[in-house]
């Protein structure tokens, strides 16, 4: 009889303990998804202008993945910030089917700010990036405004050293070719 | 990696993406919200509605109820002798009708019983 009583009174501890747990992992989850957005949010949204979008559909978009993230309607299958690339440009891409849009960039608005570079130069920099594969602009705002190492982002994508290296290679030439000598070396003394 | 690749980085890097709106995830709690006063709304309204239903009767008509209960009284006693209607007749109308009313329900064919004689004259 007490054997079964200490049964139940640990089973019910358990369960509360699980609860508890869980409850916690939740909360745990919602601060870190939080961070991420708080750290990321505006490279996503820069990103998802690069797919294509408008600056305010690219937050929309960037609201919608997190706000599923929270309400735990997808869970990430890979890592966080990968599965949230992804997840942003397969966001987008939905969006502009909503739209019937053929998304061509949005001419004039702005993704990026520069304390010292011109509407220009940033616009030129939103259409190289725009244009070029999907794969290595991937790889670019990992690199650039995610601030990952390329080894880590072959862990992330769980794509080899070297393709990764190869990528942000050629999308670094390609955005020299777009971009011609960048003002901002002549200006800071790179040149 | 080259010089090169280096300067472009950086100078990338000097691009700052546009800062997004703070994160909304109130929506789920202000539905929760939402739901608990429309619950909250709809107990009000049936303790309301109770109340109202309760307190109606007492807030009736005093003459409304005094007939009521009269008519309630008549229809409860038994059988008066002639004289005793002749004598509520002239008195008190009022009760001489409900007594009437009384005694024609025991007398006269009844139609809301199931097996009544004019429901099933009727049916036939």
């Amino acid at each position: 009889m007490s054997l079964d009583k200490n049964a139940t009174f640990v089973c019910h501890s358990d369960e509360k303990r699980t609860g508890a747990v869980a409850l916690e992992a939740e909360k745990g989850a919602a601060k870190s998804l939080k961070a991420l957005y708080e750290k990321h949010g505006a490279a996503l949204a820069a990103y998802a202008c690069c797919c294509g979008l408008d600056f305010a559909s690219a937050e929309d978009v960037v609201q919608q993945v997190f706000l599923k993230l929270l309400r735990g309607e997808s869970r990430p299958a890979q890592a966080p910030l990968a599965y949230l690339y992804r997840a942003v440009r397969n966001a987008g891409l939905n969006y502009q089917r909503a739209r019937r849009r053929e998304a061509p960039f949005p001419e004039g608005e702005l993704c990026f700010g520069h304390p010292t570079a011109d509407a220009a130069e940033v616009l030129s920099l939103q259409i190289a990036l725009r244009e070029l594969p999907e794969e290595q602009r991937e790889t670019v705002f990992f690199r650039i405004w995610s601030g990952m190492t390329l080894q880590e982002i072959a862990d992330m994508t769980e794509t080899p050293l070297n393709t990764v290296a190869s990528r942000y290679r050629y999308a670094l030439e390609k955005l020299r070719a777009q971009l011609g000598t960048p003002p901002g070396r002549a200006r800071s003394g790179h040149a | 990696m080259h010089r090169d690749e280096h300067d472009l980085e950086k100078y990338l890097t000097e691009f700052r993406p546009r800062a997004v709106r703070p994160l909304r995830v109130s929506q789920r709690v202000s539905h929760f919200w939402l739901a608990g006063l429309a619950a909250a709304a709809v107990v009000l309204l049936g303790v309301g509605f109770g109340l109202w239903y309760a307190g109606h009767d007492r807030l009736s008509p005093p003459e409304l109820k005094e007939q009521r209960v009269q008519v309630e009284f008549h229809l409860n006693r038994t059988r008066l002798t002639n004289m005793e209607l002749t004598r509520l007749a002239l008195e008190d109308e009022k009760q001489f009708q409900a007594q009437l009313e009384s005694e024609s329900r025991q007398v006269l064919p009844d139609f809301t019983q199931q097996q009544s004689t004019l429901r099933i004259l009727a049916k036939e």
